[in-house]
């Protein structure tokens, strides 16, 4: 009956893997389209990165200036030379803010990331193993009181006193604001494994015989992973409007040395000069604004794109969920009907009693 | 009143998903007398819970919607009634309690609290009605006079203002009097030392006093009707025993009328009177308990009785239904049950099923099925 | 003839310790615990199918995963064709999970909701030792047909699958490793009426394939019946009654056994009986006082029941039974309402008063 029970051979195998590939990118293509929000975002996020990657690497595309050239004009308005004008510093305000855009990415993404990194690992030992009275416990404790002190000071406030005991710079401002950031990560990965650590589906594989660490890789972190990919592309532009904030107080890199957006708005309001040259902070704030909506667009939808439930629903090749026993998204209808009885113990240990 | 409590004429629900609508309940019709107790039996996705919420208009409105048909509570119209004058009938007219009582009850507040709010907002419709009277309480009596016609009770200010007001503030500013009423409640329900749990949280509580409590806060408002979503599915078994004993002691003592929704038969045989079977949205048998545990005139109701797990046998394999329940998106054409079923004739797929029709000599024990005869013949 | 026992636990003791208030660590009070399981004794023999029966409270849950070394005992010991397993750890103990198996109640949270059916189903497989993945496959294939699913939806996810295909998908994991025993936690309390039929069918016949021992946990008495050899009830973490299925549940001794099987609805509108009730609420499992756990609701009660402990035994009247239960072969003879089986006699006159 079977036939291909022995493993295909190389050729077939890859061919097999291209033609899932492309299924997975139509599905893909069908879940974005089902919400036009979220395309828009992916689109935009798309372009943002595309345009930065060009600006690393082959500026010349998007821009006819170079970085850091002084144009001779002084605090023109914008013209066709200038789309967006020049500043007083005498530099093209287009051009500047498009050589800004892979700098203030780069810093919001080092920023983002390494609080995930960070932050998310501790939040996972703070999560997995904690069983009180081991060493887990103890060093759970420990990360979580930690965590509590960080995040019972306003973040943006301490991240300004620390760029400013460190200086200004590019470095400075990473580290200044990733000091903030970390403990919210933390909470939300521990929250995450707390909730999946008691599936019955880990039990299942420890009774399988897998390995703790495999466990934790194969399981919780993949099932962890999805809300903090969501969290993570939110996030991206709350750190962007922090950098920025920071730059624009007058912290961090410093504008004309360095080309930051943040930095670009806080030299162009100094005494008053926006009032004379109302012009140049567009290119700059537009820039924030645009990319901080990308990704947060991108972020929301981001959920139905990852869940493989939501994913299939939207693209139309499963059943719509009438006859299974999975938690309803958001679409599906009936109020579930009496799943069956699951007497409830008084306290809930591990395991559940009786 | 005579004449049926409620009365749902071809009533159907529709949900609507995304692009797509598909009716989850198909064309009921059944009546429920007063002082009777109704067992609705089906499997997951039969649409009871989704009927059971419909009668209070209990389901949110998008994406739900009543594709047709009539409730008729006391005489009006319930599908008629603009939503937010439901409130009017909830609880006075109609109350509901539900399977798990600890997502029911709400966990930040005490027990005391939530009796005493059933009770503060039954006191303020009335205060609508009668005249203010200072004078001394009358005692606790559950029986002491009928609650208000809907068709009464819909005329009501949805917020009683003015003079009547005022005196209803006054009234529930005596705590004594409400302490005393919810204490009254909770006795009704058997609970000994009912002041032991006043101060309690929901989470306190084992399952069949949370239960018991909802069964308090449902009864405190002298509804006509009380419908009963699953109440004891979450219980063990000797505190549903407990539970539904009480629910019967209570019908004799405050006469008002059960819908009862459940998956398990044994269950509905030991509360209904009159049992309703539904299988993929539709009504396929109805009628009197006892009738249709002895002679079923549908080959599901059939069936479920068959597989009914105190019918388990030691000796052969224990009997199931073939098939699954169909996706209410697509149903089956003709008869919804025809694939499942062994009488299926090419009429069965061909027509729809016949509307409930009686037996012969037996005008209240009606069924669905082109060949309801000979469900008595199948092993 | 006696075969030699597949599992046998030996005063097997699991309690969860509380921690402690603050004000009870300063005033060095004992520490609380809740005694889940207490001094449970029984066998299990190869090949059959022993029932579990209590509700919540029981411990029935908890020795389940004690037997599959799902939680660590804190007392007595545990033997499994022979060996001592409590013993085991780490990889050794890895090892030897593939002779147990377990399944649980929830459909949903049984299943990682990111793997594929044959990963999920080959996880055990692969677990203990075979990593080629057309090999896990080709096994994934032949076992779905065992358990009534098609064998080509190795590729799909687990929320396309209804409760029943979704249980019976645990089933095969369980399966894939061949084990002796398998612990069934209220396999069926999640799913429908017929749809618990057709997964208690298969579970018998396929214990007439292969050679696998079931510890059946339930609380609906009439699966037990039906596809259990021998019963045990479990009453606050003690077994109270153990003998065969049939003499159990027709002639129950212990009186909480009387009542569990009297509070059974019965799908039969004749009988609007009064039932032998028992009142009150289970009472908590934190150190439970000495005497006999069910002593506060028992109508049978004496002074000797709050004292002491009655210990499990077999009664000359009913050979190969066993009842923890002082006045056994007084209330032998007391009839609960009828049991299973239609059609008997009304039930017998209220249970005489101490």
């Amino acid at each position: 009956m079977a036939s291909s029970t022995a493993t295909p051979s190389p050729p077939a195998r890859a061919r097999g893997a291209a033609v899932s590939a492309l299924r997975s990118v139509a599905t893909l293509w069908r879940v974005l389209r089902a919400n036009p929000l979220t395309l828009v975002g992916f689109v935009l996020v798309v372009l943002i990165g595309l345009g930065a990657l060009v600006m690393v690497v082959a500026p010349h595309l998007l821009t006819s200036y170079d970085p850091r050239q002084l144009t001779g004009d002084y605090s023109t308005a914008p013209s066709w030379r200038h789309p967006l004008g020049t500043d007083t510093a005498g530099y093209d305000i287009a051009a500047e803010t498009l050589y800004a855009l892979p700098l203030d990415l780069a810093i919001a993404f080092a920023i983002a990331g390494g609080a995930m990194l960070g932050g998310g690992a501790l939040g996972l030992v703070a999560g997995y193993w904690d069983r009180p009275g081991s060493v887990g416990g103890a060093l759970s404790v420990v990360i979580l009181r930690i965590t509590d002190i960080f995040l019972a000071f306003p973040s943006l406030i301490l991240a300004l006193a620390i760029a400013v005991s460190l200086g200004r710079g590019v470095w400075q401002l990473i580290v200044a604001i990733l000091v903030t950031w970390w403990p919210y990560y933390t909470r939300l990965v521990r929250g995450e494994t707390l909730a999946v650590k008691h599936l019955p589906y880990v039990t299942a594989a420890r009774a399988a015989g897998v390995t703790e660490g495999r466990i934790v890789l194969r399981h919780v972190l993949r099932n962890v992973l999805e809300p903090v990919v969501v969290y993570f592309t939110l996030d991206i532009g709350t750190v962007l409007v922090t950098l920025s904030t920071i730059g624009f107080v007058g912290l961090g890199p410093g504008y004309p040395q360095t080309a930051e957006w943040g930095a670009m708005i806080s030299f162009y309001q100094i005494g008053g000069l926006i009032t004379a040259y109302p012009w140049t902070v567009f290119g700059p704030g537009m820039a924030i604004f645009v990319t901080v909506l990308a990704f947060s667009l991108l972020g929301d939808g981001l959920r139905d794109v990852l869940d493989p439930r939501s994913r299939r629903v939207l693209a139309g090749t499963g059943t719509a969920g009438a006859t299974t026993a999975a938690p309803p998204a958001p679409q599906a209808p009936p109020p579930a009907e009496g799943v069956g009885p699951e007497p409830g113990a008084p306290h809930p240990a591990p395991g559940g009693i009786g | 009143m005579t004449g049926p409590v409620v009365s749902i004429e071809g009533l159907s629900i529709d949900y609507v998903v995304g692009a797509g609508r598909f009716r989850a309940v198909s064309d009921v019709s059944l009546t429920i007398e007063q002082g009777q107790v109704v067992g609705i039996v089906g499997e997951t996705g039969c649409g009871k819970s989704t009927l059971a919420q419909a009668i209070p208009r209990l389901l949110p409105e998008p994406p739900a919607t009543i594709g047709g048909g009539s409730i008729e509570f006391q005489g009006v119209d319930l599908v008629q009634v603009p939503k937010w004058k439901m409130p009017l009938i909830r609880g006075t007219g109609i109350s509901m309690i539900f399977q798990e009582p600890l997502n029911s009850l709400n966990p930040a507040f005490r027990i005391y609290d939530q009796i005493a709010e059933a009770v503060r907002i039954r006191r303020a419709r009335e205060s609508g009605d009668r005249v203010a009277d200072d004078r001394a309480p009358p005692p606790f009596d559950y029986a002491r006079g009928p609650a208000p016609e809907a068709g009464d009770a819909l005329l009501r200010p949805l917020v009683p203002a003015g003079a009547a007001a005022a005196v209803h503030r006054r009234r529930i500013g005596r705590d004594e009097r409400l302490h005393a009423d919810v204490l009254e409640y909770l006795r009704l329900v058997r609970i000994n030392d009912p002041e032991t749990i006043l101060g309690l949280y929901p989470h306190e509580l084992s399952g069949g006093m949370r239960q018991r409590v909802m069964i308090a806060m449902a009864l405190s408002e002298r509804p006509a009707l009380l419908i009963a979503d699953e109440p004891t599915s979450a219980l063990d078994v000797t505190i549903q025993a407990q539970v539904l004993t009480l629910m019967k002691e209570l019908i004799e003592e405050v006469r008002t009328s059960i819908l009862f929704i459940s998956h398990d038969l044994g269950v509905i045989a030991e509360t209904a009177d009159v049992l309703g079977v539904m299988y993929a949205g539709k009504l396929v048998e109805f009628g009197p308990v006892g009738e249709v545990f002895e002679h079923p005139r549908h080959p599901y109701t059939k069936a479920l009785l068959r597989a009914a797990p105190t019918r388990y046998k030691a000796d052969g394999p224990l009997t199931s239904i073939a098939g699954s329940v169909p996706n209410l998106a697509r149903p089956p054409t003709g008869c919804r049950f025809h694939p499942r079923c062994p009488l299926a004739q090419p009429v069965c797929s061909a027509e729809p099923a016949p509307p409930l029709r009686a037996a012969a000599g037996r005008a209240d024990h009606r069924s669905a099925c082109h060949f309801a005869d000979d469900v008595g013949r199948i092993p | 003839m006696t075969t030699a026992p597949l599992v046998e636990a030996i005063h097997l003791e699991k309690h969860f310790p509380l921690p402690r208030t603050a004000r009870e660590s300063i005033v060095g009070a004992p520490r609380r615990a809740i005694h889940a399981v207490d001094d449970v004794s029984f066998t299990i023999l190869p090949g059959e199918t022993v029932g579990l029966i209590g509700e919540s409270g029981s411990g029935k849950t908890t020795l389940g995963w004690l037997i599959a070394r799902l939680h660590e005992a804190t007392g007595g010991s545990l033997r499994f064709a022979g060996e001592d397993i409590l013993a085991l750890h780490g990889a050794a103990l890895r090892r030897w999970r593939r002779n147990a198996q377990i399944v649980f109640q929830d459909p949903v949270g049984s299943l990682d909701p990111r793997l594929k059916v044959w990963q999920i189903v080959g996880e055990p497989i692969r677990a203990q030792g075979e990593h080629d993945r057309g090999v896990v496959r080709s096994r994934v294939r032949e076992l779905l047909p065992t358990v009534g699913l098609p064998p080509d939806c190795l590729d799909q996810y687990p929320h396309e699958f209804s409760g029943g295909g979704r249980q019976r998908l645990s089933l095969a994991r369980a399966l894939s490793v061949d084990p002796r025993l398998i612990v069934l936690d209220e396999p069926t309390s999640a799913l429908d009426v017929a749809v618990q039929a057709q997964i208690l069918n298969r579970l018998v016949e396929l214990q007439r394939e292969r050679p696998v021992a079931y510890l059946l946990i339930t609380h609906n008495v009439a699966a037990v019946r039906y596809a259990a050899d021998r019963v045990a009830v479990m009453y606050l973490g003690r077994i109270v009654e153990l003998g065969g299925v049939r003499s159990v549940l027709e002639t129950p001794l212990h009186p909480y056994t009387k009542a569990l099987l009297a509070a059974v609805p019965v799908a039969d509108a004749r009988r609007r009986r009064t039932r032998f009730r028992i009142g009150g609420d289970v009472p908590s499992l934190i150190d439970p006082p000495p005497g006999c756990r069910f002593a506060p609701r028992c109508p049978f009660v004496i002074d000797r029941c709050r004292a002491e402990y009655p210990p499990l035994r077999e009664i000359p009247e009913s050979p190969g039974q066993w009842v923890a239960c002082h006045r056994a072969e007084e209330v032998r003879t007391v009839r609960p309402a009828e049991l299973l089986s239609v059609g008997e006699a009304a039930p017998a006159a209220a249970p005489p008063t101490p």
